[in-house]
């Protein structure tokens, strides 16, 4: 089984090549030029391109072509293909993917909406690589990617939301108070949407908050499969991240980067985690 | 083209033509807005009908955008309730008015026949006459009048709405022609009627929707106008900023007095209804005054207070589910007010140090609000005793944090969410509001030595855990030591909310020397406007 994603998992390398993930990518604009997310730039280098540049970033879809090209060579080798993306509400990959899998009528396609970005999204196609390693079948890898996708928690901080809103990212009707004060918004992906939920003054009580998110997480669930990211904020991710990992019951996937479609949206400055009962125990 | 000429027969109404007519008739505003400005001389030649009318009718757009698949009579409540919000200047108002009587006049149905839009619309005319504090005979309540008038007349002769459009059209055009005849001001200046002719242009739009296109396949352009209206809106900063509304029960309400009251306090005034019930729309830089008032007249309820300027948004898409809690909060200065306002608070009660609020003031706040469960921000160690009181007569699940300053109340407000369960609500502003750490820069009023501290009369005097902390002849040197004082080195913000007699200039002037001393952390800047202190400041 080939399992398929989008550059907005943030997935790294080393999980991309130990689990063989196919990666279509998003396309990044930036004034008048344009790259492949990953392919063409990677983050650390887009975050500089970003903080030099007065220009408002906007990020494009895979065409369906996009996606007939990659699943066509697994098609004609008659393996089955389970394709992940980026949540409907916040993009139209998953609509590029249906398309394309209508091309191949007959062919062992399934199409998931994860209804979850970045970290989130690679913690779903890792269970799902997981899942069908352990002689899984497509629909059975395909029932567990649609049962735990809405399971995944992710909360995330950024500098400030002028990206969201420039990037209409956030709903038209979110109003978001405390505006006037200098805040650190924390926001969590709802139901496949964005939605700001607290308004933090220090990093210090921001990082305090989300240890609390995961102690009650963790009591919940008494252990959770993690990954935690961020962009261009390395030394205050590596701060929280020591402060997660002293709590009890947490596997950490892995440590990651917002990539060049996702960083467009949150701007430089986020931290993000995500976080699922651990189900591969 | 004249009637008698068409083809179309037009037999109903529905939600969907409903929509595509208001979106045309805005629209053919929208595009005369420069010239309809132009001409804008009555009441007073501000230029602004045209970008009035066009905000007024972008707010409708905003609102009926915002539905999937309504029913007509929530398409036409939403045209209703945007135009009560966005109303901006007189023929905004009537405007607004003259939608919401329309809505009023179809509740409950599915498909409105000639008949029906031109009873309800001769209806709305009638409340507009009404809600108006001083109608004024050669504006758009002439053409709004004469055209119910003849769209009457028309509705007795046919049931085709196409004709009777075209009637509405032909006696608008007619009645705003004659509006100079009727207001000497006009014929001075050699113009007509600016809101008439904006009313009027509004049904041409609609007309030429009919005319041009079968209506069922047609879309308005409205995405682009939209966004032309919005660049429009950011320029403009109306003092009156908070849209408030509220239903007053009583037993002798009269409108004419209301109206009067109220225009003391704010614009965009609409009042309907009758001795007993009236609905009150105002904008107001001061929700709270015009509440205390209508209080004081009788029962109040419905209450809605948005603050146009951060909340362009709509109920109909907001109201998910009611809310867990409110907040109310007591607070000294107009700065504050407005970063309460924004941060959350539902209810702003004027208070502080020099001037407190009755018991049943805060009463009176605490049945206004939305949600039966209420937290009070009290922000002033005198003012708590009157808000345990209040909780107490109330009627409602009251808990009273003790802030005993603003910055306390403003941390507790930030760390309360919508949709949190009360207690949760509660627990976290209460343990938010005791991770800042406040203090305040007071004059001496007489000399003394307390804590070791000398204090002359006069001289600054710097406050913190009650305690005069260091005292000086200069502000900025008191400022200084009682931030020492006050910091530790894991704090990251320092925040200065200068008082209404600081000038702004040199409150920044005081923020840059801080910064200096204190170069990696944030220093911010804020206006409170308390009487009391010079600065309250926070650390944390």
């Amino acid at each position: 089984m080939k399992i398929i994603t989008d550059s907005t998992a943030d997935l790294p390398k080393e999980l991309i090549i130990k689990h063989n993930i196919g990666i279509v990518p998003l396309t990044i604009h930036l004034g008048d030029r344009s790259w492949k997310d990953y392919y063409d730039v990677e983050p650390d280098e887009y975050y500089r391109l970003l903080r030099k540049t007065t220009a408002h970033p906007t990020t494009s879809q895979p065409t369906p072509q996009h996606f007939i090209d990659a699943y066509s060579p697994f098609v004609e080798k008659g393996e089955s293909i389970l394709s992940i993306h980026l949540s409907s509400k916040l993009s139209g990959v998953f609509q590029s993917a249906l398309l394309a899998r209508s091309h191949f009528p007959g062919a062992m396609i399934e199409v998931v909406d994860s209804l979850q970005a970045s970290f989130a999204l690679s913690i779903l196609v890792i269970i799902c690589a997981e899942t069908a390693n352990r002689g899984a079948s497509l629909s059975e890898v395909a029932h567990v990617a649609r049962e735990i996708g809405p399971q995944i928690e992710t909360y995330f901080s950024v500098d400030s939301l002028e990206y969201l809103h420039r990037g209409g990212r956030i709903g038209k009707a979110q109003v978001f108070l405390g505006t006037l004060m200098k805040i650190k918004p924390l926001l969590k992906v709802m139901n496949g949407e964005v939605q700001p939920i607290e308004k933090i003054r220090t990093s210090e009580r921001l990082l305090n908050r989300f240890v609390e998110l995961v102690e009650l997480a963790v009591q919940e669930h008494s252990q959770l499969l993690m990954a935690v990211g961020e962009s261009d904020n390395a030394e205050v991710m590596t701060d929280l991240l020591g402060r997660l990992e002293r709590i009890p019951g947490i596997s950490l996937m892995f440590r990651g980067k917002l990539g060049g479609v996702i960083t467009s949206h949150a701007g430089p400055g986020a931290l993000g985690i995500a976080y699922v009962k651990n189900v591969l125990k | 083209m004249k009637p008698n000429e068409k083809k179309k027969t037009i037999a109903y109404l529905g939600a969907k033509r409903f929509k595509l007519c208001i979106l045309a008739g805005a629209e053919s505003v929208f595009k005369n807005r420069d010239h309809l400005n132009k001409i804008n001389v009555f009441p007073v030649p501000d230029g602004d009908t045209g970008s009035n009318l066009s905000m007024s009718l972008m707010s409708v757009v905003r609102e009926i955008e915002a539905l999937q698949d309504p029913s007509l009579e929530t398409i036409v409540k939403a045209t209703a309730w945007g135009a009560l919000m966005g109303a901006r200047g007189n023929s905004g108002i009537i405007f607004a008015q003259i939608l919401s009587g329309i809505a009023e006049g179809i509740e409950g149905k599915e498909r409105l026949s000639a008949k029906d839009v031109a009873l309800s619309f001769s209806h709305a005319v009638k409340k507009a006459y009404k809600a108006i504090l001083y109608p004024t005979e050669g504006t758009i309540l002439t053409v709004v009048r004469e055209t119910a008038e003849a769209a009457i007349k028309a509705a007795e002769n046919t049931s085709d709405l196409y004709f009777l459009l075209h009637a509405m059209v032909t006696a608008a055009r007619t009645s705003v022609e004659r509006t100079p005849e009727m207001l000497p001001k006009l014929k001075e200046a050699g113009v007509i009627d600016a809101g008439g002719l904006g009313f009027l242009y509004f049904l041409e739009g609609m007309l030429r929707l009919v005319d041009g296109i079968a209506m069922d396949d047609t879309t308005v352009d409205n995405e682009k106008m939209l966004v032309d209206m919005q660049k429009e809106t950011s320029t403009s900063q109306p003092s009156n900023r908070y849209c408030t509304e509220f239903i007053l029960k009583g037993s002798q309400i009269s409108e004419d007095h209301l109206k009067k009251d109220l225009s003391q306090k704010g614009d965009s005034i609409v009042v309907i209804g009758d001795s007993r019930l009236a609905r009150v729309h105002i904008h107001t830089g001061q929700p709270q005054k015009v509440l205390e008032y209508a209080f004081s007249l009788g029962q109040v309820s419905s209450i809605k207070v948005d603050d146009m300027l951060t909340q362009h948004t709509s109920r109909f898409v907001n109201h998910k589910g009611a809310k867990t809690s409110s907040v109310v909060a007591i607070v000294p200065g107009d700065g504050f007010k407005e970063i309460f306002y924004n941060a959350g608070a539902e209810l702003v009660v004027d208070g502080g140090a020099t001037e407190n609020p009755s018991t049943m003031d805060i009463v009176s706040a605490i049945e206004a609000v939305e949600s039966s469960n209420v937290v009070i921000l009290p922000n002033h160690k005198n003012i708590y005793p009157a808000a345990l009181k209040a909780a107490e007569i109330a009627t409602k699940q009251v808990t009273v944090l003790k802030t005993s300053t603003p910055s306390e109340g403003i941390s507790a407000l930030l760390a309360y969410m919508d949709d949190a369960p009360f207690e949760e609500n509660v627990s976290r502003m209460d343990l938010a509001s005791r991770q800042v750490k406040s203090g305040e820069i007071l004059v001496a009023s007489r000399d003394v030595t307390l804590g070791g501290v000398d204090v002359k009369t006069n001289d600054f005097i710097g406050v913190y855990r009650g305690e005069i902390q260091c005292s000086s002849a200069s502000l900025c040197e008191t400022l200084q030591l009682l931030v020492k004082c006050m910091y530790e080195p894991s704090d990251e913000i320092i925040t200065l909310y200068f008082g209404e007699i600081i000038r702004k200039n040199d409150a920044e002037a005081m923020q840059s020397i801080l910064q200096q001393s204190f170069p990696d952390k944030s220093v911010e800047l804020y206006f409170g406007g308390q009487a009391h202190a010079q600065y309250i400041v926070s650390v944390e």
